[in-house]
């Protein structure tokens, strides 16, 4: 049966796939998929140490590599006979409209757009009748999709054929962490399945049998009241169960903080954090500076958030944020153990509107920082 | 297993199309008939190298065929606009469906067959941005050089592809390839890129990295502890240090060899040799395999032929597909004869199998010596027996002053199975071919009749009119009523009338032409040679324009 692992930040997804995929029996029959290519390199590199050098690693590929290499290029002329397919293409083109038929999915160097290939390789799939199907059943008995979630668009429907076929998938994904997608201009999915709530697509599945659903809420990387935080940005709103940590505080300045968005020289100086902004903002000055996007998979004792305008009024107001930037604030929360600090206009006020009793952080203990 | 094997443009085989059967293909042609190239190309594409060294370094000029270069220089020299493409090699061999070769199956073959299956190609051409340089540098050739032509590889490109349309760096997981050479090695170094081959083909992932970090740690200590105390003075400037070399030039894979006993196969025996690479290359796992032999029968004994068929025949049976070529009959009977395969320069081979079943079962009788000797005579006689042989032998050096194997002419006795030597001929499209034989009573258009679908301008039937008698001894006698006394001396029948003569002539068969050879040409030169027997010798050796009879 297929199965999908539901894991909260910190759950040890990684680490958990490595060790499941070494103790397979016939490694040449395993496939390790992922989107990004800091993932190949992270899972590849988690799975070689846990070789240890021993017998055949198995493969890990790249999503794309995927659709092009094992599903797309072997049957591609039975979809377009007189096309021959080199690669991704580096981007997009700025606009689809006007292209018709194979120039839909592929440009005039014979690489291949991105957020069309799902449905290029869903195309193929059904060119080939199943046959382009059929031979990935040959190749793996079981194929593991690391970071799930960010498989978007038309990718979802050739997951879905992977999913009806006879290998045996299993899936590890975090929907709170839908940051990134494999197909950010296909339109399939995009509202009804808006990044977090691709969980409900996994819930459709499993009603339909399709794979089952096994939910991992222990956190192994922050504390209690970093869970809690956490909890409240996103995995209440999606029916997830409270993240559960055994890690203990480190006994001092744990916990959340506000911070005076005008005075943060102090704050860095002195403690060190990280710095997450919404842009890369190297001109904040501060030695490390990630956006939300790119500090994934990142963990770091002290954290601290600039927050944006919308986070600011999520906090005061329990205005909702954008599904998209709801997950990049889970994302950035979540790269804490000890200590997130967000960075607010007026911390006083953030802080007093956060334990108004009909505040949704009332019972999260914040401190404003001098 | 190769369902099918096509090769465009690669030495002889300019358009080339085979469909081998599974386990045993005997190969069989006259020389440069291309049967080692079908070998080369099955090796190319299923090791993407030759001879141990990869296809992209191996390419040089003579693997083009030579009317696709001809053809692309006189396209040139003609000036027109239009120029032929530069010459192109293909090769595509299409494998049996089978679960474990789904990784190479797709519907990417070569252009045309986009049928679902599992497969391997390998071309070399020359990439359309390189196209123009490619001309120019080509045409700079004919203006200098004249009437040689050499292509220019170093514009080419290597591609090796599965029937997926994807690249392969190595070796594909489930087809392997091994091919024995029978050629003892002269030096090691053939032994060595054996054992190469076999260090990759057969050793882990797991092992090679093993082996690879012992040798560097070996290195590494070898500098350290010996190598890290010599300093060579260099004048005023620093003074230099040793260290093992680490580049690939030194790869750990060139030293290693094959051993039995602690002693390396190259100092074995050639037979030896043969043998042990032959098992060691069947020993592996039982995946999709092919076994390429070449000529088993040189350098090797009796006994070493013998058990090396055996070995063959174990491989086929153990569901390997062999290719063998062979020049030996032996090796053809035992082998069997309906795996055979004909090839006649460059063309593609033909089984025995498109032939009429009661000729199979005839040849399959019959030692197959003779499907043989038709199979690579370029030019061939085939008489009844012993007497027919003999007079023609007689009649040849008469008229040409020599005996028919010195021109390369094979005499072939066939009984009166001409027609099946003649379909076999036809079906090998040998030219050539002269069929002769009693008339026995009939019409010579009779016989002819008979073997007519497979006579051509190049394949001739030649029979005895009916009033020269109905075998060979009377049509002697009629084309000699005028010296009866020499052609009974020549023969030494004591008896000089005609009906004597006939009578001691078809009582001693073979003696009397026995006799008629065995004289000296100069004491039988005045004896005449019966008319059909002299077309015969004048079709299949035809006078050079100008001599007179």
């Amino acid at each position: 049966m297929n199965r999908a692992v539901i894991a909260v930040a910190g759950a040890g997804k990684t680490e958990r796939l490595a060790k499941a995929v070494v103790d397979e029996p016939d490694p040449e029959r395993v496939l390790v998929l992922t989107y990004t290519t800091t993932n190949q390199r992270e899972d590849a590199a988690r799975i070689a140490q846990r070789m240890n050098r021993r017998g055949t690693y198995p493969k890990v590929m790249g999503w794309y590599a995927f659709l092009i290499n094992e599903i797309i290029r072997p049957y591609l002329p039975m979809l377009y006979p007189d096309i021959s397919l080199h690669s991704v293409a580096q981007s997009d083109p700025d606009t689809f409209l006007g292209l018709t038929d194979a120039a839909r999915y592929i440009n005039r160097n014979g690489n291949a757009y991105p957020s069309h290939l799902g449905k290029l390789a869903l195309d193929t799939i059904v060119a080939s009748n199943g046959a382009a199907i059929e031979r990935v059943e040959y190749l793996y008995d079981r194929i593991y999709i690391d970071e799930a979630q960010d498989l978007r668009g038309n990718d979802l429907c050739v997951l879905e054929r992977l999913l009806l076929s006879r290998i045996d998938i299993r899936l590890v994904l975090d929907p709170c962490q839908s940051t990134l997608s494999t197909a950010p201009r296909d339109r399939k999915y995009a509202k009804k399945y808006e990044n977090a709530k691709i969980i409900d697509l996994y819930r459709q599945w499993e009603k339909k049998r399709l794979l089952e659903i096994e939910y991992d809420n222990e956190t192994h990387r922050f504390t209690p009241q970093i869970a809690l935080f956490s909890d409240h940005i996103i995995r209440e709103a999606l029916g997830l169960e409270r993240t559960r940590s055994k890690i203990l505080p480190r006994g001092h300045h744990d916990g959340i903080f506000l911070v005076d968005k005008q005075n943060l020289r102090s704050y860095v100086d002195e403690l060190n954090p990280t710095v997450l902004a919404i842009q890369s903002s190297a001109r904040l000055g501060f030695p490390e500076t990630f956006n939300f996007g790119k500090a994934k998979g990142l963990t770091r004792d002290d954290i601290l958030i600039i927050a944006t305008n919308p986070i600011e009024r999520f906090l005061a107001k329990g205005n909702p944020l954008r599904p998209k930037s709801a997950c990049g604030f889970y994302v950035a929360v979540t790269r804490a153990r000890y200590s997130v600090a967000v960075a607010v206009s007026n911390p006083e006020m953030t802080l007093h509107a956060m334990q108004s009793s009909s505040s949704k952080w009332r019972d999260i203990r914040v401190q404003c920082v001098d | 297993m190769i369902n099918e094997i096509v090769v465009r443009g690669f030495r002889i085989l300019q358009d080339f199309r085979w469909q081998p059967c599974d386990g045993i293909n005997i190969l069989v042609g006259a020389n440069s008939a291309g049967k080692s190239t079908v070998l080369d190309a099955l090796e190319l594409v299923t090791r993407g190298s030759l001879h141990g060294q990869p296809a992209r370094f191996g390419l040089s000029p003579d693997w083009f065929n030579t009317d696709d270069v001809e053809a692309f220089f006189d396209s040139l020299s003609d000036g027109g606009s239009t120029y032929a493409n530069p010459p192109e090699i293909l090769i595509a061999a299409t494998f049996r469906d089978e679960p474990s070769l789904a990784g190479i199956k797709g519907c990417q073959g070569p252009a045309g067959a986009a049928v679902n299956a599992p497969g391997l190609c390998i071309s070399f051409s020359v990439p359309p941005e390189l196209q123009p340089q490619f001309t120019v540098e080509a045409k700079a050739q004919l203006e200098n050089e004249g009437d040689v032509h050499v292509i220019p590889t170093d514009y080419y490109e290597c591609t090796w592809k599965s029937f997926t349309g994807n690249r392969l760096l190595r070796r594909p997981k489930g087809v392997s390839c091994s091919r024995v050479d029978i050629e003892p090695a002269a030096h090691s170094k053939a032994i060595d890129s054996y054992a190469r081959g076999i260090i990759c083909d057969e050793l882990s992932e797991e092992k090679l990295r093993d082996v690879s970090s012992r040798f560097r740690e070996l290195a590494i200590n070898v500098d350290k502890d010996v190598l890290a105390d010599i300093a060579i003075g260099c004048g005023e400037r620093d003074s230099l240090g040793l260290q093992i070399d680490k580049s690939p030039r030194t790869d750990w894979k060139n030293s290693i060899v094959l051993h039995r006993g602690g002693l390396p196969l190259a100092v074995l025996g050639s037979a030896e040799q043969v043998l042990t690479k032959c098992s060691v290359s069947l020993s592996g796992s039982n995946q999709t395999s092919l076994l390429l032999l070449e000529e088993p029968e040189c350098h090797l004994s009796h006994t070493s032929l013998n058990e090396l068929i055996a070995i063959i025949a174990r491989a086929a049976h153990d569901g390997r597909q062999v290719f063998v070529t062979t020049h030996s009959p032996f090796v053809l009977n035992r082998l069997g004869l309906d795996r055979l395969f004909v090839m006649a320069s460059g063309g593609n081979p033909k089984r025995i199998g498109g032939l009429a079943g009661d000729t199979v079962q005839y040849f399959k009788r019959i030692s197959g010596y003779d499907t043989l000797r038709i199979a690579l005579a370029d030019r061939s006689v085939l008489v009844e027996g012993p007497t027919d042989e003999m007079v023609f032998d007689w009649a040849f050096r008469k008229m040409r002053g020599c005996l028919p194997w010195e021109r390369g002419i094979d005499v072939i006795e066939c009984g009166i199975q001409h027609r099946r030597l003649l379909e076999f001929a036809c079906a090998l499209d040998k030219k050539n071919v002269v069929a002769l034989r009693d008339n026995d009573g009939q019409q010579p258009q009779h016989w002819i009749e008979k073997a007519q679908p497979y006579l051509s301008d190049e394949r001739k039937f030649f029979c005895g009119a009916c009033e020269g008698g109905h075998t060979i001894e009377p049509q002697v006698i009629n084309a000699n009523l005028g010296s009866l006394d020499l052609l009974a001396r020549s023969v030494e029948c004591d008896d000089r009338t005609r009906e004597g003569l006939e009578q001691f002539m078809t009582d001693n068969k073979t003696e009397w032409a026995l006799n008629l050879l065995e004289k000296d040409i100069s004491a039988t030169c005045d004896l005449s040679v019966p008319s059909y027997i002299r077309d015969a010798i004048n079709f299949i050796d035809p006078k050079p324009e100008g001599e007179s009879e």
